[in-house]
């Protein structure tokens, strides 16, 4: 008996989350794999140039919003679910949000393959960030509305699975992967406002024609109000798996329930008002705004080092039951052998280099030499696109067996995946961060420009170029072992007898912590005036002069 | 059932074979003597690699906006 | 509440950190001159009359003193403008404030490799001061994605002695 058995509704609700997440996976990882060799002219026969952009933008939304999105909302599902101990009250609410989602997903991704077929009449070469005046199909951001309100509703559906829960039982602590979920969405809800008013306010009706111009730096500033937060959304289910499943995949249990909840609260209240350090290179933004970011930014290290120590020590709580000793000799003691941890424990190593270069981004003026260089794709790729894209497919397969009744299938291709992901990653990633540094741009067709010959610091610009498409493709490969992996289980995988879906209590519980720590109502307040104070002065600045002004007409890719 | 319940240092429902468990470590007798090493380390790399990055990589390779 | 005291030890390095962190980029902003755009901030023009009216009509080199010149510098689809067609010409060791706008899209202005780094973004007004600190040709790219040609957008900037800089191709203030 799994959770399959349990809760069958909430199953399926899960599973067809995770189909979602993982075809976008493999459409998008496609996508990255075109880039990294076009990118590097190694190979540039997929798509021209011009298409690079199409490709690009499909690479970013499939895997920065659709792949995470989906994933993140069948993960929580399961988190809810089973801490809770409850179905959803309404199978037809929950299939509602997961259609609206699956709606908005197949529009903005009709717009944007749009661009690669000749004569569709149809673009979205927008990228990711789809800073105007540069105009896309409205498909594209009206799909991209439905897919952030269909998350709120997503949302909604397990605060009322948590009211009535509490509702049954009003003295309890809220369980860990619940509590960690709700700030998770109170974070959520806070930050994806900022988009919602961009879209819906600003670009449906530009893109529809109902307003003629528009004032680009309003939506860039209301895109990165969004647009930093996110990346804590990215993040924090990841901290949900590391706190909650990795140590016992470690052999161990949690180090601290309690400094995990105030690690949530910390992003909770600081995710959002250091949005303007995405905006240390622009005008318009005057510098107090930018000090202020560069501090609070500086400040969300906190949680994440707590973080580090608290998983840490839970592995080597896991190491040390399983025989290990030494100061660093313990971690030849954890599972090596066991993709579900091999993968979180790689994802976490891959963060703890990637948070150093993030630690450079946050840096105010030392940003200067790296803003909008390669070595921006080189930090994200280790923290989104491994800390946790990494997790989640290694989490997947401790998963799916709960969630299927099957035993995981191709147990050696799923150990060789996490490896083969790190070594593509180190190739891809170190490489892109020294071109950075030799301001090698990101999001470029072609990147060798005739009158620059760019001063590489260490190494030399061919052998950068030809780690990233080789580590390009060892990551494609890597990918598509896990799809492999993930529907061979789904299909062929035989009946499981005895699945591992037991998770032992916190060494300190949340016995050891105050009450104030699950006090939603409060962190939620708080969390609104930091974002006040940070946003509501430069905002009240660019909306007076006209919502819509100084003006810029749409224009052409 | 799984379980989150905080009924601590009941050591919960691991299957000891699976896991690889030799013994079991409470709370009071564990010292994360390696957790500290480890992160003393980071530590000190990331204030080197930063203090590198910046006034080496960064603060030589001029011209830099001076107002 | 229990915290390890190893956890404490922890939690002070890392705001140690921190506090290194921040200490380290204010001493470069305001010992060392390493500087951001939006130190001079405000400033907004109209996208669809910057071609025609006021100084961006005439983009190009203008002299405040003897140390000092100033750049009005377009960044549109898909060129630098000057910069692009042929290569703009700067004295040395010479105070230089670009003023950098785009009646189109946004646009980027990066010299790789160097501290020089700015979102263009149309509407507003990017304005840095510099110094180039040697004679030779340094490289400008657009690093914002701005169409279907944003890589072919660059430009050369051609860092001369002092002494051999032509003033004759000066805008009149």
């Amino acid at each position: 008996m799994t959770f399959v058995d349990h809760y069958p509704k909430a199953a399926r609700i899960v599973k067809a989350n995770l189909i979602v997440a993982f075809v976008a996976l493999g459409i998008g990882g496609f996508f990255g794999l075109i880039q990294a060799l076009h990118r590097t002219d190694v190979f540039r026969g997929f798509v021209s140039s011009v298409q690079y952009y199409d490709v690009l933008t499909g690479h970013g939304v499939l895997l920065g919003l659709v792949f995470t999105t989906f994933f993140i909302t069948g993960l929580y599902q399961w988190g809810v679910t089973r801490t809770l101990e409850r179905e959803p009250e309404s199978s037809a609410f929950s299939w509602t949000w997961f259609w609206m989602m699956v709606g908005g997903t197949t529009m903005t991704a009709t717009a944007i393959l749009g661009g690669l077929v000749p004569g569709s009449g149809m673009s979205a070469a927008v990228l990711y960030t789809f800073y105007p005046p540069l105009q896309a199909h409205p498909l594209f951001y009206i799909g991209a509305a439905l897919l952030i309100v269909g998350s709120w509703l997503a949302g909604a559906d397990w605060f009322w699975t948590y009211r009535k829960w509490r509702a049954d039982n009003p003295d309890a602590r809220i369980p860990l992967q619940t509590y960690m979920v709700i700030f998770t969405w109170l974070m959520w809800y806070l930050c994806s406002l900022g988009v919602a008013l961009e879209v819906v306010v600003l670009l449906i009706p530009w893109s529809l024609g109902v307003v003629e111009k528009i004032d680009p730096l309003l939506p860039r500033t209301l895109f990165w109000y969004f647009g930093h937060a996110v990346v804590y959304f990215w993040l924090l289910p990841a901290y949900f798996v590391w706190y909650t499943i990795l140590p016992k995949l470690s052999g161990g249990r949690l180090f601290s329930d309690p400094l995990a909840r105030i690690v949530f609260i910390f992003f909770l209240l600081l995710s959002t008002p250091i949005g303007y350090h995405h905006q240390y290179a622009d005008p318009g933004i005057t510098l107090v705004y930018k000090m202020w970011a560069l501090i609070m930014t500086l400040v969300i290290l906190l949680p994440s080092l707590m973080t580090a120590f608290t998983v840490i020590s839970s592995m080597e709580h896991g190491a040390r039951q399983r025989g290990g000793s030494g100061y660093f000799a313990w971690m030849g003691a954890l599972p090596w052998g066991q993709p579900a941890f091999v993968g979180c424990a790689l994802a976490g190593i891959m963060f703890a280099a990637g948070g150093f270069s993030g630690m450079i981004n946050a840096s105010l003026n030392i940003d200067m030499l790296v803003h909008n260089t390669a070595w921006i794709p080189g930090h994200f790729h280790l923290t989104v696109g491994t800390a946790v894209a990494l997790t989640f497919m290694a989490i997947t397969y401790w998963l799916l067996p709960q969630l299927t009744g099957k035993a995981l299938k191709f147990k050696n291709l799923a150990l060789a995946q996490p490896y083969t992901w790190f070594i593509g990653m180190t190739l891809m990633s170190n490489a892109l961060h020294r071109q950075g540094l030799a301001g090698v741009p990101r999001r470029v067709a072609e990147p060798q420009y005739a009158g620059i010959d760019y001063e590489v610091p260490f190494g030399t610009m061919a052998e950068m170029d030809w780690q990233v498409a080789i580590g390009g493709t060892i990551l494609f490969v890597s990918m598509v072992l896990f799809l492999v992996v993930i529907g061979g289980t789904w299909w062929k995988g035989a009946p499981a007898t005895d699945v591992d879906d037991v998770i032992p209590p916190a060494l300190s519980g949340p016995e050891h912590s105050p009450k104030i720590l699950d006090n939603l109502t409060l962190w939620m307040g708080v969390a609104v005036v930091l974002v006040l104070i940070a946003y509501s002065l430069p905002l009240a600045e660019m909306v007076m002069d006209g919502l819509f002004s100084p003006g810029a007409f749409p224009a052409p890719m | 059932m799984p379980t989150d319940e905080p009924e601590a240092s009941t050591g919960g429902g691991t299957t000891d074979e699976a896991s690889g468990k030799a013994r079991d470590l409470p709370l009071d007798e564990f010292q994360p003597y390696g957790t500290l090493a480890v992160t003393g380390a980071y530590f000190v790399l990331l204030l080197v690699l930063y203090a590198l990055l910046y006034f080496v990589e960064f603060a030589t390779h001029a011209p830099h906006i001076i107002e | 509440m229990h915290v390890h005291r190893f956890e404490k030890l922890w939690i002070g390095l890392s705001l140690v950190l921190i506090a290194a962190f921040i200490g380290i980029v204010l001493f470069g902003f305001t010992v060392m001159d390493l500087k951001v755009p939006g130190v001079e901030t405000g400033e907004t023009v109209d996208p669809a009359t910057v071609l025609s009216e006021g100084p961006f009509a005439q983009p190009g080199v203008r002299k405040i003193s003897d140390d000092h010149y100033e750049v009005y510098m377009l960044a549109q689809q898909f060129l630098f403008r000057p910069g692009s067609a042929q290569p703009l010409t700067l004295p040395a060791r010479t105070k230089i404030t670009f003023h950098m706008t785009s009646p189109d899209v946004m646009h980027g202005f990066e010299v790789p490799g160097s501290g020089l780094n700015t979102t263009v973004i149309p509407g507003q007004v990017a304005t840095l001061t510099t110094r180039f600190p040697e004679a030779k040709t340094y490289g400008v790219l657009c690093h914002q994605y701005c169409g279907s040609a944003h890589h072919n957008m660059q430009a050369e900037i051609e860092v001369v002695p002092p002494s051999e800089f032509d003033e004759s191709n000066l805008i009149a203030q």
